[in-house]
């Protein structure tokens, strides 16, 4: 090891004193001295070998290899966020909606935490001890999409620094997953998501709540970043149209989210793989797995049934008893005498594939926008989607064999989608277009989003989106609750951090 | 009257005369050199009393038989008549003519004189004495003659005829040397002087007369004499010093060299071992320790042989680094940790599994204490540094404190052998708490427990039972030590030598009940279990110290020392049955076994489950120390010290194929090396100067440098090839790991010291880098300010016949805990997750690392007294000291907006306290001649509280161990029994009926708050017959006793079955499974640590042996526990690692008791 480095333990900073200095130097020829004699070099002092077991040395893992683990990690990451936890995006925002309601409804006098959330009963924890009152499902989700975030930064730095030949679509990728992560957390969470940073380099830097506008703001600028660096990949660029689209829908500026996703072709589907089979070292053997794995699977118990449910607390849609092939569903196990459905495009066996962002999506948000402009372009849009069956091609996955959980017209569905009717009335529309949606993007994470608009941008009354009125457990009522608190362990920890700013949409 | 009586009366000092009779009658018995005091004429007392045994041993006959004119007998009663009319008295008397000359002998002179019944040599020394006339015996004739000596330089300057002048002599009782700087004066006079490097003093113009010499040197005992001073010439006097109780004079040994302990502002605690081993039970270091230094706490991991023990040093200060006291051997550091992860069995410690401790979790087993691989009879002295006061200028992690051991070094002369050996057997005393079982019948007709809470149950009878009180089922036994030592030093003036060898061979208390050895052999057609299986707590050790010390010219000299230690440590599942048989019932008319598991009995067919995994241990600590001083100028010192300690260490854990175990009986074998290397170097250089005004200047400086380095590798395999224990022909690899650091740590230091006569104030800073701080560290930097003054020796003291010494001190010092090796590193784990149609590479963040991470720093200040008492029977040292913890280490949660939920970073953070005062008492309480009773009592107590915790950071930690600001560090905490009620008025207490508080509160400190140790010896028949006992004695552990408590086992309670229980025995049951409330007990224990009864046998027989000394002891250990405490014993825990303490049923420390010889050749 060159001196330098021996002089980062010794001699560290600038700002010693000169007296201090002074007594660096003659402790440092002294050391030297005694070094020497000791048949000690230099480079033997400093040397890095540190470390637990089975953990390797972080100087062997400044590679390309190296980076390019960092990202695969990152994938991985946000793919866990989004639907390979129990408690991942997917699952929690469906107990949050009428997507899907808490199995545990059916033990009498059982409380657990997916109930709090599906019942809108989350609470936001003051901060000052054990995160005592935050459910769960919530602090993980949160823990989850915040990992991914890091994850992503930490192997983008890697990449630029260890690998800066390799492609910059890697790198697009990473800014797309981030900002993928802020979507997803601003679509759950309340205004005030700090975007705090792990640094490259460095430890890391904690930053203040960020209003929901803002963390929407904070994706786009990831999905512009992505768009100008992943020009070799057409996947990642799509990805980050239909990513950039969304967040701009969120903003209500739906002629930009428009244009951003107009590029996207019909038949584009980024897809999260999940497979049956556990991963070798994995802490637990369901690393790769979907979300289903547990919530309709075998394994089902307290805290982790989930349902299907139809038409949940009044204005919840009718998934399965409007028959529609896009909800298709089966019965499932009986939980303490409730039969569980599932969909039926969701594996329970852990494998599958689930849609991040679609060619379908990007019609949809077109279709919105063209909502907004006003005239009828956005229903031919709309049933353009129900019955053109060239939106079915294979999955976007390395796996061709896998099927993803979006329904694919085309493949025997058409027939059961006729052409919809303009319903007349402006908010009927609305209505209608954020039905289709619930269907078209039935559990893949876009429902949360889309009643918060509806409320936020279309003015409409919670009470009249969220499930509401009597809720089947111990909790008698729904609470009121449209978006989810930030867990009380990030108020302990981050000091710039001071509660959501708002728990409304 | 005799002439020692006359002598007596002489000297005015019974005792003291007494004591120096015995030693010269000793001498003159054994053949040996007699000591300095015996072999000159000191005084008339001791002279006569010399002449007198002269006398009586029949050497001055005539060839005719009649005595020899000096050994007749004379009676005198003369009081202050002349010198000449007593010579004529005794002429008279005893028919002899005195020849001499009235010019040469002043027979003016007045004297007196009352003897009855002695020689005429102590008649005529005693009032010729002080007069420089010597009586000569010459053909028959008795002449009075001028005295002729050689002159000593002293007595050069002596006054000229007309003037008297005394020379006195001052040399040390023990080594025989002369004591420089002691000072000498003439009682009732403002005469003194002081003592040359040769221990020489001159007294001018001494009134002549009788007159009383007096002599006082800091950690001596004074003394005085009374001598009859001459009209002109000289005479002269010798002192031989004891030294004092409070041992200021002792030397010890600093970071920067050997100082005098009273020029040191901190309280240091020496222990010299031979003292010790001479009359206690010792058997390692750890007993060396025990209850010896105030301020220390021993926790001990498990009374199996060999097992560690917490050693902690003015309370616990760490939360995540270590709080174990740093190791200094012979000027190097050793590898000391005793609680780190290293400490565990390399081989079981990293395969979680194969050992399951009480509550069914994988435990770590311990591996024996690097520090009780050193032989205690190899030591010469273990001085202990209890803080940053002290050891400020250690370096890294001398926070903790320091143990300095010192081995043996030979005296030059010819070769001394010792060899002692001892045999002894260990056992459990008393009775395990017995389990209260409430016994009925269910459907099958099979027992259950009737609990009062289940009323459908018809309890047939209250039984009370324990199977480890019971020899046919209990799995303990009897123990047996045997060791072996063997010593030879000596050497010449320019070289010696000591070599020290010893073997020790331990089996434990446990063994395997015949009825377990019977099923195994049905199980196994036939077969017996092997030896491990049914003894499976060994241990044996072989030691060999060598230390040769080289005079290298006029100016150098240099010392190498080495110890090499083999080690091989043995145990098995079996130990981890005590708690199992605790909650065991057993129907024993129908030989039935019954486990209990909450509140139901299950039929079980094995009495023990498990007692086939083995765990061994297999050590070799190996140090080499060199030293080499230079004195190149008068007032320049130089030194370096250079060594190294390695420790290799062998592990295996074996479950041998074909057992009886639910999860694997193709066996497993976990195979471990693990190993730790210490470098150390160290240079320093001293030199001295006188300042204006009477000042002294002492200056130190010096460079440390040291690296350790570890390592671990750790193989594990399953399906062993039938009838094999290795690795060979194993089906699967299971596991694979390895872990390494190397920290390098170097510091440099100034220590300016200044003295003026007795006051002594020292300075001193460290600077330290290492290679576990962070990037962007500062050098941390540690001062230290000591201040000591002997009031006792300034001339204003007002007490000076109250004490014979008095100092005052204090001191001032940082130090500091480095961060562990790694811990200022980001690392990655590695995954290999299913990722586009494969397994790909995956690399995500483990730790976040802390660029800013420095170590932690503690400052303590100490101030207290050290003072001797009514002529050194009674020593008094007294600290007090307040010690801060800064930049403590912790697991800082850091917020999920980081890097998701549960990120922990190390950071520099909160602030621990340890307030405490230490007393030592040493006492005489006789001393006599046939008889003395000496007493050493020493009381510490220590206060502990986390004073901050950081922002942001919430108490944390484990009911049982928690963190909380305000609070000790690790302390007690439970959820609290807030009140209960008989609602239903059935006169049962039911879960429904308790109220249990949400919050947790806190229950007590895991460590004790007041400890107290006394240690008596009696010594009958002038030291042949030696009793010693030692108490400790604690107060305010708060001890989770899991073994009688947990929710397995509350049998022990009353309140489970027992109709007659109290509603709070009930309540406590009720919620036993939801908090640890009722089985949290604050502790007072007191012990009876150890009892020895030895005989020095009388030279003559022990000559008889061949030997020059012998002796024979009878020892016991831990003969005695008084406690409030339900369980076994409180002072175990179940942890060798970490900072948990708690009894799970673990072993404790069985009792023991030896008969032990020692010789000296």
């Amino acid at each position: 090891m060159p001196m330098t480095s021996l002089s980062s333990i010794a001699l560290p900073s600038h700002r010693r004193t000169r007296a201090g200095t002074r007594g660096a130097r003659f402790g440092l020829a002294v050391f030297l001295a005694a070094a020497t004699l000791s048949g000690c070099s230099p480079e033997k002092l400093a040397g890095n070998d540190q470390l637990p077991p089975n953990v390797p040395d972080p100087g062997q893992t400044a590679t390309p290899a190296g980076a390019i683990a960092a990202y695969h990690s990152a994938i991985v990451q946000l793919r866990t966020a989004f639907g390979g936890h129990d408690n991942s995006f997917v699952p929690v925002t469906g107990l949050l909606t009428d997507e899907l309601r808490s199995g545990d409804v059916s033990q009498p006098n059982f409380t657990t935490d997916p109930m709090l959330v599906d019942s809108r009963f989350m609470p936001e924890d003051p901060g000052i001890g054990d995160d005592s009152t935050t459910p769960f499902p919530v602090w993980t989700v949160y823990g989850l999409l915040q990992k991914a975030r890091g994850q992503a930064r930490q192997a983008r730095g890697a990449l630029l620094a260890y690998a800066p030949d390799s492609s910059r679509a890697l790198v697009g990728a990473l800014n797309a997953i981030e900002g993928y992560a802020d979507v997803l957390l601003a679509d759950l969470f309340c205004s005030g998501v700090p975007l705090s940073t792990l640094d490259f380099g460095g430890d890391f830097t904690y930053q203040p709540g960020s209003s929901t506008e803002e963390v929407y703001q904070h994706a786009i600028a990831f999905f512009d970043s992505a768009l100008a660096v992943s020009a070799d990949s057409e996947r990642v660029m799509n990805l980050a149209r239909v990513g950039k689209g969304r967040a701009l829908l969120a903003l209500g500026r739906y002629a930009e989210a428009a244009q951003a996703v107009a590029d996207v072709p019909d038949d584009f589907r980024y897809t999260f793989d999940f497979s049956a089979t556990a991963a070798p070292n994995a802490i637990n053997g369901d690393v790769n797995r979907m979300f289903a794995y547990h919530d309709f699977g075998l394994s089902t118990g307290p805290g982790m049934a989930t349902t299907m449910v139809d038409t949940e607390g009044v204005n919840g849609l009718s998934y399965i008893g409007s028959g529609d092939p896009r909800t298709a569903w089966v019965s499932g196990a009986i939980f303490h005498g409730l039969a569980l459905v599932r969909p039926a495009s969701y594996p329970t066996n852990g494998s599958g594939s689930l849609v991040l962002a679609s060619g379908v999506e990007a019609r949809l948000i077109q279709a919105e926008a063209a909502l907004q402009a006003g005239g009828a372009e956005w229903l031919a849009m709309l049933n353009a989607l129900r019955t053109d069956g060239t939106f079915d091609t294979r999955p976007d996955s390395a796996d061709s064999t896998k099927t993803d959980t979006l329904w694919h017209a085309g493949t025997g569905g058409v027939a059961g989608l006729a052409p919809l009717a303009d319903p007349g009335s402006p908010d009927a529309r609305v209505s209608l277009l954020f039905q289709e949606r619930a269907y078209w993007l039935f559990l893949t994470g876009h429902r949360q989003g889309d009643l918060r608009r509806l409320i936020r941008d279309y003015g409409r009354d919670p009470e009249r989106v969220y499930p509401t009125g009597t809720y089947p457990g111990a909790f008698d009522t729904y609470g009121g609750d449209v978006t989810a608190p930030i867990p009380g362990t990030e108020r302990v920890s981050n000091p710039l951090f001071t509660g959501c700013r708002s728990r409304g949409a | 009257m005799t002439a020692r009586r006359a002598a007596l009366l002489l000297a005015g000092c019974v005792p003291l005369a007494w004591a120096i009779t015995a030693r010269r009658a000793a001498a003159q018995d054994s053949a040996a050199p007699a000591p300095a005091s015996a072999a000159q004429p000191v005084s008339g007392a001791s002279g006569a009393a010399a002449a007198d045994a002269a006398g009586a041993a029949g050497a001055g006959r005539t060839e005719r038989g009649a005595p020899a004119p000096l050994t007749r007998r004379v009676s005198l009663a003369l009081t202050d008549v002349t010198l000449g009319a007593a010579l004529q008295e005794i002429a008279s008397q005893s028919g002899i003519n005195l020849s001499y000359s009235g010019r040469v002998v002043p027979v003016s002179r007045r004297v007196s004189a009352h003897f009855t019944d002695v020689t005429v040599r102590v008649a005529l020394d005693a009032v010729l004495a002080g007069t420089g006339i010597e009586v000569r015996e010459e053909e028959g004739r008795i002449i009075l003659a001028r005295r002729h000596h050689v002159k000593t330089s002293e007595e050069g300057e002596a006054d000229t005829v007309g003037h008297a002048a005394v020379v006195v002599r001052v040399v040390d009782t023990t080594t025989s040397q002369p004591i420089p700087g002691t000072v000498v004066g003439v009682k009732g006079t403002k005469l003194t002087a002081t003592t040359s490097q040769q221990g020489y003093a001159l007294l001018r113009s001494v009134p002549s007369g009788l007159q009383v010499v007096t002599v006082r040197f800091l950690g001596y005992v004074p003394a005085e004499k009374q001598i009859v001073v001459p009209d002109s010439g000289y005479t002269r006097v010798s002192f031989t010093l004891r030294m004092g109780m409070s041992r200021l004079q002792e030397v010890v040994t600093t970071a920067t060299g050997q100082r005098r302990r009273y020029e040191l502002g901190n309280d240091i605690t020496i222990l010299n071992v031979d003292s010790i081993t001479a009359t206690q039970p010792i058997t390692s270091v750890t007993d060396l320790l025990e209850g010896r230094v105030p301020g220390l706490t021993v926790q001990h991991t498990s009374g199996a042989p060999g097992d560690p023990s917490r050693l902690r040093l003015r309370g616990t200060s760490s939360v995540l680094r270590g709080n174990d006291p740093i190791v200094i051997v012979d000027g190097i550091r050793v590898y000391s940790a005793q609680s780190d992860s290293t400490s565990g069995n390399v081989a079981s410690s990293q395969f979680g599994g194969f050992f399951h401790n009480a509550s069914g979790g994988a435990t770590s087993l311990a591996a024996p204490s690097p520090l009780d691989q050193l032989d205690p009879h190899s030591i010469e002295t273990i001085e202990v540094l209890k803080g940053p006061s002290a050891a400020t200028l250690y370096g890294p992690d001398a926070a903790n404190g320091v143990i300095v051991i010192t081995t043996k070094r030979g005296q030059a002369g010819p070769a001394r052998w010792t060899a002692s050996a001892s045999r002894g057997t260990s056992y459990m005393p008393g009775q395990y708490p017995t389990g209260i079982y409430s016994l009925g019948q269910n459907s099958l007709g099979d027992l259950q427990l009737c609990t009062l809470t289940d009323f459908r149950c018809h309890a047939d009878s209250v039984v009370r039972f324990q199977a480890l009180n019971d020899d046919r089922y209990s799995v303990l036994g009897h123990g047996q030590t045997t060791n072996v030592s063997l010593g030879v030093s000596g050497g010449s003036a320019a070289l010696t030598y000591a070599l020290t060898g010893s073997y020790d061979d331990q089996t434990g208390i446990l063994r395997l009940p015949d009825v377990e050895a019977a099923r195994f052999a049905t199980l196994h057609g036939g077969a017996a279990p092997p030896d491990w299986m049914q003894r499976p707590q060994q241990l044996t050790r072989w030691s060999g110290t060598s230390r040769l010390t080289a005079k290298l010219g006029a100016r150098a000299d240099a010392s190498l020392s080495t110890t090499l230690t083999r080690e091989k440590q043995q145990r098995s599942t079996l130990e981890q049955q005590i708690s199992t048989l605790m909650g065991t019932y057993i129907d024993v008319a129908d030989g039935t076994y019954y486990r209990t598991s909450g509140t139901l009995l299950s039929k079980t067919d094995e009495l023990v489950p498990d007692f086939y995994q083995r765990a061994t241990d297999d050590a070799t600590n190996f140090t080499n120390a060199a030293n080499v001083t230079w004195r190149p100028l008068s007032w320049l010192t130089t030194s370096a010290d250079g060594g190294i300690n390695v420790i290799s260490r062998d592990d295996e854990v074996l479950l041998p194929r074909g057992m009886k175990l639910s999860r694997d009986t193709s066996g497993l074998l976990n195979i471990g090396h693990g190993g730790s290397v210490v470098s150390t170097v160290n240079l320093r250089a001293t030199a001295t100067a006188p300042l204006p005004l009477g000042f002294h200047l002492q200056l130190a400086t010096g460079a440390n440098y040291s690296k350790t380095s570890q390592s671990a590798l750790t193989t594990g395999v399953s399906g062993l090839a039938p009838g094999t224990s290795s690795l060979n022909g194993a089906d699967e690899i299971e596991l694979a790991t390895q872990s390494a650091s190397d920290v390098t740590s170097f510091g440099w230091y100034l220590e300016p010291t200044f003295t003026h006569r007795k006051f002594t104030i020292s300075t001193g800073l460290r600077l330290d880098g290492s290679s576990t701080f962070g990037a962007n560290v500062h050098l941390p930097a540690f001062p230290k300010l000591g201040v000591s003054w002997l009031i006792s020796e300034e001339p204003f003291f007002p007490f000076k016949n109250f004490f014979d010494v008095f100092r005052v001190r204090a001191a001032y010092g940082r130090a500091g805990v480095w961060p562990g090796p790694a811990d200022q590193l980001r690392l990655y784990t590695t995954t290999r997750p299913w990722l586009d149609g494969g397994f790909q590479d995956a690399l995500d963040v483990l730790k976040i690392g802390n660029s800013a991470l420095r170590p932690e720093r503690s400052s303590e200040m100490e101030g207290g007294f050290d003072a001797d008492m009514f002529g050194d029977r009674l020593s008094v040292e007294l600290t007090g000291y307040r010690k801060m913890r800064y930049d403590a280490i912790m697991n800082v949660p850091v917020a999920p907006s980081v890097y998701g939920n549960l990120v922990n970073m190390l950071r520099n953070i909160g602030v621990i306290r340890n307030t405490g005062l230490e007393l030592n008492v040493t006492t005489q309480l006789v001393r006599t001649d046939p008889f003395t009773w000496s007493t050493t009592f020493n009381l510490s107590r220590n206060h502990n509280q986390v004073t901050e915790l950081g922002a942001g950071v919430t108490p944390f930690g484990s009911n049982d161990s928690r963190v909380v600001a305000g609070y000790p560090l690790f302390g007690r905490w439970a959820r609290p029994i807030l009140g209960y009620a008989d609602v239903d008025s059935n006169h049962v207490i039911t879960r429904n009926e308790v109220q249990l508080g949400d919050t947790l509160v806190f229950m007590g400190s895991s460590e004790p708050n007041y400890e107290a140790n006394l240690f008596s010896t009696f010594s009958f028949l002038r030291g042949a017959l030696t009793a010693s006992v030692g108490f400790g004695y604690e107060d305010g552990l708060t001890q989770v006793n899991r073994a009688i408590g947990g929710p397995g086992q509350s049998i022990f309670s009353p309140g489970l079955s027992d109709p007659s229980s109290s509603f709070a025995q009930q309540a406590a049951v009720a919620v036993m499974s939801e908090t640890s409330y009722g089985l949290l007990q604050t502790v007072s224990t007191l012990r009876l640590n150890s009892v020895s009864v030895s005989f020095n046998a009388p030279p003559s027989l022990a000559r008889r042996f061949g030997t020059q000394a012998l002796s024979i002891a009878l020892q016991g250990m831990n003969v005695g526990l008084w406690t409030n405490y339900a369980g076994k014993d409180p002072n175990v825990n179940a942890f060798s690692t970490g900072n948990a303490v708690m009894d799970t049923g673990v072993l404790p420390m069985p009792r023991s008791w030896q008969l032990s010889v020692h010789a000296t050749y």
